[in-house]
């Protein structure tokens, strides 16, 4: 929306080739974001919807709940979009909360960080790359550094989703951007704020991306 | 807030339609709508639910514009952009100034205003903790945008009644030195963060400032007065900031609450523009519910109540979905402050460069339950979603996609809707409470 010409429908693949700008990095799962890629687009996808909408919630389990974030020790911590979950946090301060570890079907793992003024929750793959991070509340207030490499792409689109360049010109309370690598989304009022960042490339197979919330 | 497409719900409309025959004609849900460029079926009420009252006037009303009214180049750029005119004073009754182009907000509660647009600024005395001066993230959508800058005390006055001394926020992103005037954060950000895009102008935010009105009495209220990390305020030195928990007395605030008389809230009464879209529409923004002739609550109006502290929130039932409190995030309320309806629906999405907002291929009409939190009263509302032709900044069916149900300017036209204030009773009941 708002004037941007490299926005697609939801899930068409991203446009390859060199201007993608940077790979990302957790090359291991490369082959299943190329599973992934193959079976994008508007079709398939529908198909997917159908396949994994409901109940997914009900196939998670609490592993272990209400773990103090300090339990983890100082060395375990949240990790960064694209990066492996045991990637340590530059800023444990701002971390502090309550951590809660979910495992979901697939062998997704859910991080959950509760604070009196936020939830946020981080999705890890089977092979411990984070394709996913989620907020309630407020944004983490470190969410540069969870998005690593990705940060500039988000703020970038971010930037243009404010920039008008049609007339008449959205304003919107909700956002809905497709990046090279990402997919942002969510909005609200000011009071109740969510949003999601994914790697569409980095979902696990069968995965179903409404259980990202 | 789901992604995934399923067949299109619309076509089963249309098969049911087409199956009453020439009937369809006085069916609603079928076909009609406005706006859809080459549509020739039958034409829907843009505004199905019409209650808009005639024009009101008196000191405690202000006027609503929307599009090119006066070529207007600010809000007028902006699709379902009301707007209006504010009076600040940085002391009772000197150096004030009318600024137009203030957008009207119901989603949210507190005054900003561009320091570019205040000729004097400088003397507006700031809102202090400890001795520091605070600044406030403003944060919309997703949280990752909105606007930074000082709080500062004002007289603000509203239509013909008396100015209220209240704290707002100055939009000035090179506040502290947290971002570049062009919006590029510094290094060292400490407040709304390297990823936050603030807003850097009139013309790229679409309003000089923003009017929340809101159920809400202040932008944040009791989850700010206690809790540091709210990311909303920080004290600040020249150059680095530190959040602060603020009490509510200093932060940002609906300035109808503060009025002498006329603070149980506001109404919005917006007239129905054209079916296929309006370059320009007037309506009023009437301040107090139950305090004069002119904004006594017409026989038939409902209130229905919102939830308490923190969300401000009532339920919908959408295709089979209810949001309420307990499905937070996913909310419905009313929101003059966005320009469309915002929900999830199968319908088709416009081509880019707008890619979020419905575009089917004929007019639909779709109907919701409204509900108070709790579940009643209760009240089904029809509206219609047809491809927006973009061109015009006034549509009345414009939709697009949303988490929850977001009631946005679309609901407001041709119906008058009363924003009750927290706490604040009228004849209506005990705020918060939306009433239409």
């Amino acid at each position: 929306m708002w004037g941007s010409t490299q926005e697609r429908l939801h899930w068409e693949p991203a446009p390859t080739g060199p201007s993608r700008g940077k790979k990302p990095r957790n090359e291991r799962f490369a082959g299943m974001g190329k599973t992934v890629k193959t079976t994008t687009g508007t079709r398939t996808q529908r198909s997917r919807g159908h396949l994994f909408s409901p109940g997914g919630l009900a196939l998670l389990i609490v592993l272990s709940a209400l773990l103090a974030g300090e339990a983890l020790g100082p060395d375990r911590a949240w990790a960064t979009l694209g990066e492996d979950e045991a990637t340590v946090s530059r800023d444990r301060t701002v971390s502090a909360g309550t951590h809660t570890l979910l495992q979901a079907q697939g062998g997704v793992r859910i991080h959950i960080i509760t604070s009196s003024s936020r939830t946020y929750r981080e999705y890890v793959t089977p092979g411990g790359t984070v394709f996913a991070v989620t907020w309630q509340g407020m944004p983490p207030p470190h969410l540069g550094r969870i998005l690593g490499a990705y940060a500039a792409e988000y703020r970038e689109a971010i930037v243009r989703a404010r920039t008008q360049t049609t007339y008449p010109a959205i304003r919107s309370r909700f956002l809905r951007v497709t990046t090279a690598h990402l997919l942002i989304d969510g909005g609200g009022q000011p009071r109740a704020l969510s949003g999601r960042v994914i790697l569409p490339d980095q979902i696990p197979p069968g995965f179903p991306v409404d259980q990202i919330r | 807030m789901p992604i995934v497409l399923t067949p299109p719900r619309m076509l089963r409309k249309v098969f049911l339609c087409l199956g009453l025959g020439f009937a369809f004609l006085l069916t609603p849900g079928c076909g009609g709508g406005g706006g859809n460029q080459g549509n020739t079926g039958p034409i829907l009420s843009t505004c199905p639910n019409q209650t808009a009252t005639p024009p009101a006037s008196g000191p405690n009303t202000l006027p609503i514009y929307l599009g090119s009214t006066g070529g207007n180049t600010i809000c007028g750029n902006f699709i379902n952009a009301p707007c209006t005119d504010v009076t600040f004073c940085p002391s009772s009754g000197t150096n004030c100034q009318t600024i137009s182009n203030m957008l009207v907000d119901t989603g949210s509660s507190g005054v900003r205003i561009f320091s570019s647009v205040l000729s004097s600024s400088g003397s507006y005395s700031p809102i202090t903790v400890g001795g520091s001066p605070v600044g406030e993230c403003a944060r919309f959508g997703n949280g990752s945008y909105g606007d930074w800058g000082p709080l500062v005390q004002a007289y603000v006055t509203l239509g013909g009644e008396q100015a209220v001394p209240i704290p707002i926020q100055i939009i000035e992103p090179t506040y502290a030195g947290q971002y570049t005037s062009s919006g590029s954060s510094s290094s060292g950000n400490t407040s709304c963060g390297s990823t936050f895009a603030p807003d850097t102008s009139p013309t790229q935010a679409g309003y000089n400032g923003i009017l929340g009105v809101g159920l809400g009495i202040h932008w944040c209220g009791t989850s700010c007065t206690t809790h540091s990390s709210n990311n909303y305020y920080f004290t600040c030195s020249s150059t680095t900031c530190s959040p602060t928990p603020l009490p509510e007395s200093s932060q940002d605030q609906n300035p109808v609450a503060s009025l002498p008389s006329d603070n149980t809230g506001v109404i919005l009464s917006i007239p129905c523009p054209a079916a296929a879209g309006s370059s320009t529409l007037t309506g009023t923004l009437i301040l107090g519910i139950g305090t004069e002739s002119n904004n006594t609550p017409a026989s038939g109006v409902t209130a229905y109540p919102a939830s308490g502290q923190p969300n401000f929130v009532f339920d919908t039932t959408f295709q089979g979905t209810t949001f309420s409190s307990s499905t937070y995030p996913n909310l419905a309320f009313i929101d003059s402050g966005s320009p469309a309806y915002y929900f999830t629906d199968s319908l088709s999405t416009c081509a880019s460069p707008n890619t979020s907002t419905y575009c089917p291929s004929s007019p639909v009409s779709l109907s919701a339950k409204i509900a108070g939190d709790g579940g009643s009263p209760s009240a089904t509302i029809d509206f219609s979603i047809a491809a927006p032709s973009f061109q015009y900044p006034v549509v009345g069916t414009i939709g697009m996609q949303g988490g929850g149900f977001d009631w946005g300017l679309p609901f407001f036209f041709g119906r008058d809707v009363y924003v009750g204030i927290n706490t604040r009773a009228s004849s209506l009941g005990t705020g918060p409470y939306w009433a239409f």
